[in-house]
This record gives C-alpha cells, structure tokens and sequence, in this order.
C-alpha cells in the first residue's frame, strides 16, 4: 500500500511540477532546463532517500518481528 | 558510417571472453540435485548483490541503452520526462510484489512464474495460457535486442546488419543454455557493472567534449527551442503521454515475468531489501545518464546514419580512442543480458509450463533437459528470423512488449498473492481481458488509445476489473489450498 502510495504522489509531483514550469518562460539551472532540474532530477534525488528509509524501515520492522 | 576506434574488435573479443569465462565458472558453481530447479532459479540461493545486479541487467535492456538515447536525440530534453517514472521503479518492483514472491517462492517451491500461478489456483490451463502469452510477448522483446545488438555492431565495426543479428543469436544462445539462470545471473552482474561504467564514462567525456552543460542547453536551443521543452518537438510527450508513461515504467517492470522470477530465486528477504538499496542507487545513476548521453549526442552528432545509432554514435564522437571499444561493450552487455533472461523464461514456459507438467507420464531429466535446449534454440530462432526487418525506432518494440506483458499479468499476479478472494474465474478473466484489452486497443487505435492514454493503462485497468468481477462470479478457492499462500487472519 505504502509502494502505491509513493508511486501515486510521485506521479502527480513530476508530472504537475514539470508540466507547469514549462509552461513559463524558459530558463537553465547550471544548462538543464528549469522544468526538468526541478520538476524531475531534483523529485528523482527525494524519492531516492524516501526509497531508502522504505528499506531500511520494512528491515527494521521484519527483525522486530 | 562513423570513424571507429581501433581497438572495438579487441575490446568487443576480450568482454565476449570475460562473459563466456563467467558462464563457465557459474556452471561449475552448480547446485547438484533437480535439472529444473538449479537451471531455472539457480538453486534459489541467489544472494542481495547478484540479484540486485542480474535484476538490473534483464530490466536494462537494448532499450534503455540504445532506444531511448534515440529517442533522446530526437526529441531532446523531453525525454527526461518519458523516462521520470523510473523515480519510483525500485519501490514499485520490490514492494508491490518483491517481497511476497519471495515469500512464496521458498513456501510453495515454484520455479517459474507461471508454475506460480498454476499452484495457486490449481490450473493447467492457467498455466499454458500463461505460457503461451509469455512465449509470445518474450520472443519479441528479444527480436528488439537482435535489432539494437545488430545496430551496434553495426555502427561500431561495419558488420552488416543481418550478421550482426547472427551473431547475437549464436552467443547468447550458447552461454545461455550452457550455464542456465546461474550463469546468466553471474553474466549479467558483471554486465550491469560494464553498463554503469560505459554510461558515466560517455556522458563525462561528451560533456568535456561539448564544453559543459550550458554548451549542451545552447546548442539544443541554437538547433531547435523545442529540444529544451517538456513536450518537445511536434507535441512528442503531451501531458497525456507523460502521465501514461508515469504508469508505463514502474507498473510494466513490476509486472515484468522475468524479473518476477529473479524473486523466486532469491535466497531470503533480507537479501531482497539489501537488493533493493543497490536497485535504487543503480537507477539513480544509469537512467538521466543514459538519457544525457542521446541529448548530448544531438549537439555533438547531429546527423545519424539511422536514428538507433545514437548511442554507439556518441561514444565513438566523445570517448578517445584508446578507450571506446570498452565502452561500446556496455550497450552490448546491456543487450546480452536482457536476451539470456528472456531467452531463460521463454524456455521455461516451453520446458517447464507447457511439456513438463502436461506430460501424463513423470518427465525425464533428460527429456526436459533436451526440451529446455531445444526451446532456447527456437526462441532465439524465431526471434533472429523476425530481427531481419527491423523498424525505424527500435524502443517502439520494446515499450510493446514490456506493457503487454505487464497489462496481461500484473493485476492477476498482485491479486492472487495478496487476496484471498481471487479464484481462477478471477484469473483467467484478468489474463485474457488484460492481453485481448491491450492488443485491440494496438490494433484500432496504435500508440495513443483513449484520451490520448497509452493502450497498457486502459487494459490494466480492464483487467484489474475482470480479476474481481470474475473473482466475485467464481466459486471461492477451498481454505486448504488458501492456507498455503495466507496466514489465518488473512483469510
């Protein structure tokens, strides 16, 4: 559940947040466009810790168990 | 053609060396005891970074490495975008349904994935459907790496194209049926570390080449202003299409048959966990890498001799001489990898699904033994014959394949492993609603069913739908057979 979950708020995440910078005018962070720097490098980098600690959590969980 | 390095045909012979090497010692690692088990799931004793490693290479395949840098190439930044769902692609992979494969797979001593779903519901005929569509979506996935190994060789060292596909066809059959899963798993790690190291190494030297990122973002703009958009040039990723492939990514690998029976072969769950950390940095690294490099690849090569050239093109331009026969490898052993695991299942719906357990009389060693054999060799055959005409943007096979596969299994796999209350009415609905669903839609409506949503979504949904609504007009399962896949308070 807690898998669907972050799938679901990923997708509205990048998808909404790059769609909408790219509505604006076009601009580069360091040469990568705006939309894509923070609409889905910078998603990319926080669902790569989230994946972690989902890791790390469910290994914790399973030798209380 | 492009100028080739000198060195390509000798650091191509010394990486077919090193995998067949591989091969032979993962061979000599075998398990003794059961033809079926030690050849298929490598004795289950798989542990956190093989798995992690093998899971990678068969999920990265001729697609990611030489379709979608195309793609990147053509439409630019966009395809940053295309490929975002990959973001949650090891979470979906390994928590939806990772972990209770795994599970299950040590419980219930199933060795293929659909010995998994004949065993739940008790179904032959669950079975060889399964079977059957597995042969079928498999063997052209594999015609989409003849097709991308063959553009290799022939970007890279001139080998026409029909030999190229030749080639691929004799030597991943060869080392496949000769070492089986655990020597395609020992391949395939040393491979996802070839991938890895080529990919970064590309996209450094291409940016040292190009002069920078800003050069890149200047002489995408100077060429076309489109090639820096979200939707990229002539509307190539609305926000349709973008939302789509947010479900395309993770659902189709997590649904993936191959890489459900890497589960199966996993030692334990905490090896699943350890794999899963290593799946994630892996992602994280190869996918905007991989993507980089076909962008970069527009300023640097701006002209291809044919679109699925990107990447072999780009490294030749970026990478010096010395240095570019090691990495053209990595596109190669992205391809190897993908073709032997799905040559491995393919051969098991055949050895396995379809003769092994229809037999009346119990099967010999050697008769399924000869029966794997033979099921890789016309795999790879059929597949090697389909190859010879190949389209124009080979990623289009590949994303047909991958969603088919996942539209026909995801639902009825995730249900009969998490809901007690699925029967086979359930799942036999779910299969042929979800593969008739997602061909139709292929048929009457090509890339874009819908409200301009890809086929795969609609006939998941279809066949989530008829999972239940045949569930519900089914008997329910007797608890004897339920008690095996579910503790008490889940029935």
């Amino acid at each position: 559940m807690a898998a669907a979950l972050i799938w679901f708020v990923a997708l509205v995440l990048t998808v909404g947040l790059s769609t909408w910078l790219d509505s604006m005018p076009s601009a580069s962070i360091f040469g990568i466009p705006r939309w894509a720097a923070y609409g889905v490098l910078a998603p990319w980098a926080v669902f790569f810790v989230l994946h972690l600690r989902f890791c790390l959590a469910s290994g914790t969980a399973k030798s209380n168990s | 053609m492009y100028e080739s390095a000198p060195l390509v045909p000798v650091a191509f012979g010394l990486y077919l060396a090193l995998t067949f090497l591989l091969a032979f010692l993962a061979r000599r690692q075998a398990v003794k005891g059961g033809f079926l088990r030690e050849f298929f799931i490598g004795g289950r004793t798989i542990g956190p970074w093989v798995l992690g490693l093998t899971w990678i290479a068969t999920s990265a395949s001729g697609g990611t490495f030489i379709g979608a840098p195309s793609l990147a190439h053509a439409n630019g930044w966009s395809v940053m975008l295309w490929i975002s769902g990959y973001i949650v692609v090891a979470t979906a992979g390994f928590w939806l349904l990772g972990r209770r494969i795994a599970e299950l797979g040590g419980s219930t001593g199933a060795l293929t994935f659909p010995d998994l779903l004949r065993d739940r519901f008790e179904s032959r005929a669950i079975g060889a459907i399964s079977g059957v569509a597995m042969l079928v979506l498999h063997t052209s996935f594999i015609v989409a790496q003849y097709i991308a190994g063959a553009r290799v060789l022939e970007a890279a060292l001139g080998i026409p194209y029909v030999w190229g596909v030749l080639s691929f066809l004799v030597i991943v059959c060869v080392y496949t049926a000769y070492g089986g899963f655990r020597a395609v798993a020992w391949t395939d790690s040393f491979q996802a570390i070839v991938m890895l190291v080529g990919v970064l190494l590309t996209a450094g030297f291409g940016l040292y080449r190009v002069g920078g990122l800003q050069a890149v973002y200047d002489g995408l703009a100077a060429q076309s202003p489109d090639l820096i958009t979200a939707t990229g040039p002539e509307e190539f990723l609305p926000l349709s299409a973008a939302i789509s492939f947010f479900f395309v990514w993770p659902l189709a690998v997590a649904g993936q048959p191959s890489l459900i029976t890497r589960f199966l072969a996993c030692r334990d769950v905490p090896s699943l966990r350890r794999a899963s950390i290593l799946i994630g940095c892996y992602i994280l690294l190869l996918y905007p890498a991989v993507i980089f490099v076909g962008i970069l690849g527009r300023v640097l090569v701006p002209d291809l001799a044919a679109s699925d050239h990107a990447m072999p093109a780009t490294i030749l331009a970026a990478v010096p001489t010395v240095l570019a026969g090691f990495v053209l490898a990595a596109p190669m052993a992205a391809i190897m990898s993908t073709i032997s695991s799905f040559l491995l299942v393919a051969a098991g719906a055949i050895a396995r699904d379809l003769y092994e357990r229809n037999t009346r009389a119990p099967a010999t060693e050697r008769n399924t033994r000869l029966a794997t054999h033979l099921g890789i060799l016309a795999v790879g055959l059929v597949a090697g014959v389909f190859a010879l005409r190949p389209p124009d943007y080979l990623q289009y096979i590949v994303i047909f394949s991958g969603t088919g596969l996942a539209a026909t299994f995801l639902f009825p796999t995730l249900l009969a492993v998490y809901w007690p209350g699925m029967n086979r009415t359930g799942c036999l609905s779910g299969i042929a609603t979800g593969f008739a669903a997602f061909i139709l839609q292929y048929v009457a409506y090509g890339t874009r069913s819908f409200m301009g949503l890809d086929p795969f979504v609609w006939a998941l949904a279809a066949s989530g739908l008829a999972c239940v609504l045949g569930s519900m007009a089914g008997s329910r399962d007797p608890d004897t057979l339920l008690s095996r896949y579910f503790a008490p308070d889940e029935l």
